[in-house]
């Protein structure tokens, strides 16, 4: 395998040959459970602060908005994918914008999951720490999660999709449980005024969607797919509307139950709703066994970021195996959420700067991937024209 | 290689070890489940005395040959001059078990307490705690709680949160109590609107006027016997201070107007129209809540509620035969609205005058006609509430009789062919 020329095809023959399965491509059942855990369990944790600091009372209209904002990226990244039909994203960019700008890109692709990934891992590991395990150290917490998350990506991504597939019936069915527990505490007049914070919620949105960036790092896996770039598109619209409605839903619930503004109050909105949940006299405090479905989103979720990560290391240091870096990535990821940050710097300001800084260089490089396609397209074209 | 074969399959069950709850775990009977937590002001300035009910777990099994036989159904711990958080270890001096207030079935405040210090910040003080629940109700309490812990045992039930889970039942059931609880009074502070809390006392004082049936307040019913603690009527707290004290009556007629009041039915006593020593009991159902219009367009904001009755008149000592005669009936029916007419605008005059609070909350509904936040905030409609015009129709819907028709016991004279 050492004389092989280390290009992104043959590494995906390397990957197949050291995780031999009979299925390893992903349809499109599990790329909507997958999108579906990706978005839809951020609602669950502080994007819903962010939303109602954004939009006020109207919190529950943002991911329709987000959605709305989405459409048009995702047709032109379904079309760019669509052009150069079963390659992965980096295979594409690589032809559009040659090797070494590919690799920049990469590296900061690379980067920015890593923070975000972090980030993230870390706030929802002290969220299950400051609810329910009061006694119990941070880090030991936080390293159970990343182990298990970890074990889960380890098993490849056939395995997340069908964890994922698998999960989703339940997922949703606790949500829907979730509503009827609390719907005599619901007063849906808080949603009122309509609009919330008037224009500003627009404004903010678009600053501020790197928050469902995560579907559009699913495109370096886009080899992967059963049908290509039609699979690819159908399953993140698909998967996308799913979790927004159940986002929508959700928020809805949280606007009704706490009232606005006393929304603002609250800070672990899912894990207080579940607190409430009552069915009839008798079945009332049951909030394990939705912690028990929320942990197993959580760890679909963060599988997807470490598998992601993993999957860009391995292209960026051209390794013989993807499946060695694991134990690195994991350490890193391990290590640098060990450092001692404050809850309000590490759920607020911390992430709303990677939020801002994902916006500003994931879209333009997918736009620019775009744009260069039609351009050499164009060109494709005209040769074809002349000869 | 072996080990790595072996690795993937192995490492699931060096996860099992993590389920039972790692630093956190503990037994059942290592735990202390507080039942009621009583708040009061402390002899030092910004302290409370928290009064802790600790139920006996043991005591909930039925089994032959109880261990626990000789043990008291509960405790009471009272802490002088701590805060509410600190309680949790300070009791471990006397207590026995891990303290764990997420079984907490009521928060008793006094009313010296609501009257002197800002509710917000005390019962915010307890809400940061991971362990405790926002669905808890909150019970405004006339004597001191922890004298109103000391005296409430309940006849029938032997653990004391049994009664409070009964009772939440009962809240439900008659109305004669708003319903309370920690989540609703944040939102509403948060909102800026008055909040109305549980009454209850186990003083019992003497009525200050005779047959007032359920307008009055706790304590000052005309009852003897039944349970030591009195629950009926409500707290006004307005900006985290009490202001004021609705009776039973106008408490049930306070979330009627409010779109508040959850239960089908209840009963409601009227003077006989023509012979006055008499009342007609009647059963009032709420098959269709009131609806409210919010006018804001003038200077002064104009609400009109239009309240539907539908009324099983269910004894009619008197024996007037409003059951046949349709005139008579009309005219009971017109008499009826015009009573209740006028004891809902009483109500408002008294919400707009003397507390001078929107007690019906009717800001949810002025909020609907605003599209911005900034819109809504900039109108205020607490402060404008005091010179609102409420316009008040009452419309009876239905008039019934119950399950008997005549009120006499002889038939009539036929009529016909004789």
């Amino acid at each position: 395998m050492k004389f092989m020329k280390y290009s992104t095809a043959s590494a995906q023959d390397v990957f197949r040959q050291n995780n031999p399965s009979t299925n390893d491509r992903i349809g499109l059942r599990e790329l909507i459970a997958i999108d579906f855990f990706l978005l839809g369990v951020k609602g669950t944790d502080l994007t819903a602060s962010f939303f109602f600091q954004f939009a006020g009372s109207a919190a529950w209209l943002l991911p329709l908005l987000i959605f709305i904002f989405l459409l048009p990226i995702i047709f032109l990244v379904t079309h760019l994918l669509s052009q150069y039909e079963g390659k992965s994203l980096l295979f594409i960019s690589e032809q559009l914008l040659g090797r070494s700008l590919t690799y920049l890109a990469a590296f900061v692709l690379f980067v920015l999951g890593m923070a975000a990934t972090v980030l993230n891992m870390r706030s929802y590991a002290q969220m299950t720490g400051i609810m329910f395990y009061g006694r119990t150290p941070l880090i030991f917490l936080y390293g159970v999660i990343l182990l298990t998350t970890a074990y889960v990506a380890y098993r490849g991504l056939e395995a997340i999709g069908r964890v994922a597939s698998l999960l989703l019936p339940y997922a949703v069915f606790s949500f829907v449980l979730l509503y009827f527990g609390v719907y005599d505490m619901m007063d849906y007049r808080a949603i009122f005024p309509l609009f919330g914070q008037g224009w500003k919620m627009i404004s903010e949105t678009i600053l501020h969607l790197g928050f469902v960036v995560d579907i559009f790092y699913f495109a370096l896996f886009a080899s992967m797919l059963k049908g290509g770039s039609r699979t690819y598109k159908h399953g993140t619209l698909i998967g996308v509307g799913i979790a927004g409605v159940g986002t929508m839903g959700l928020i809805f619930m949280y606007t009704d139950v706490f009232g606005y503004p006393g929304v603002n109050q609250v800070l672990f909105h899912y894990q207080q709703i579940t607190r409430i949940a009552h069915y009839g006299q008798f079945i009332n405090h049951i909030e394990a066994a939705f912690l028990g479905t929320w942990i197993l989103a959580t760890v679909v979720h963060f599988a997807l970021y470490l598998y992601t990560m993993v999957y860009l290391l391995h292209y960026l240091v051209r390794s013989e195996d993807m499946f060695r870096l694991f134990i690195p990535v994991t350490a890193a990821v391990f290590f640098a959420g060990l450092y001692p940050y404050r809850s309000e710097k590490l759920f607020f300001i911390y992430r709303e700067w990677i939020v801002w800084i994902l916006t500003a260089t994931v879209y333009p490089y997918f736009l620019l991937l775009v744009l260069l396609a039609r351009i050499k397209g164009g060109k494709k074209r005209g040769r074809k024209k002349t000869s | 290689m072996a080990v790595k074969k072996h690795l993937k399959r192995l490492l699931p069950f060096f996860l099992l070890l993590f389920l039972s709850g790692c630093w956190d775990k503990i037994e059942l009977e290592d735990v202390a489940l507080v039942t009621t937590i009583g708040l009061d002001k402390g002899s030092l300035p910004g302290r409370v005395d928290v009064t802790l009910q600790i139920m006996n777990a043991q005591k909930a099994t039925i089994a032959l040959g109880n261990p626990a036989e000789k043990e008291p159904d509960h405790i009471n711990v009272t802490l002088r001059n701590t805060t509410p958080i600190l309680v949790k270890d300070q009791a471990n001096a006397v207590i026995t078990r891990r303290i764990n207030i997420s079984q907490v079935q009521a928060f008793l405040i006094s009313e010296a307490l609501a009257r002197d210090v800002d509710l917000y910040q005390i019962i915010a003080a307890m809400i940061r705690d991971p362990e405790m629940r926002r669905e808890t109700p909150v019970i405004i309490t006339k004597e001191r709680a922890e004298t109103f812990i000391k005296h409430n045992r309940p006849k029938f039930e032997t653990l004391i949160y049994a009664f409070y889970r009964f009772k939440l039942n009962r809240w439900k059931d008659t109305g004669d109590v708003p319903l309370s609880n920690v989540n609703d009074f944040l939102r509403a502070h948060a909102d800026g609107a008055p909040y109305l809390f549980i009454y209850a006392t186990t003083e019992r004082k003497k009525a200050e006027t005779k047959g007032q049936g359920d307008d009055t307040i706790a304590g000052r019913m005309e009852v003897k016997g039944g349970d030591p603690a009195e629950m009926i009527g409500a707290a006004i707290i307005h900006k985290g201070k009490m202001i004021g004290t609705l009776t039973g009556e106008e408490t049930r007629f306070t979330l009627l107007l409010g779109q508040n009041l959850r239960i089908a039915s209840y009963y409601v006593a009227f003077p006989d129209p023509d012979h006055k020593p008499w009342m007609i009991s009647t059963r009032i159902k709420n098959e269709m809540p009131p609806t409210i219009d919010v006018d804001l367009k003038g200077k002064r904001p104009h609400i009109t509620l239009t309240v539907p009755l539908y009324v099983e008149v269910l004894s009619i000592p008197s024996n007037v035969d409003y059951v046949a005669d349709m005139r008579l009936q009309n005219k009971l029916a017109r008499y009826l609205e015009q009573t209740m007419h006028k004891t809902f605008m009483d109500l408002v005059q008294k919400a707009q005058q003397t507390w001078k609070a929107d007690i019906f909350n009717w800001y949810r509904f002025a909020r609907s006609q605003f599209l911005t936040w900034s819109a809504y905030e900039a109108y205020d409609f607490e402060k404008r509430f005091q010179d609102a015009e409420v316009t008040l129709h009452v419309k009876l819907q239905m008039i019934d009789f119950g399950k008997q028709l005549r009120p006499e016991d002889t038939l009539p004279p036929l009529k016909g062919k004789h």
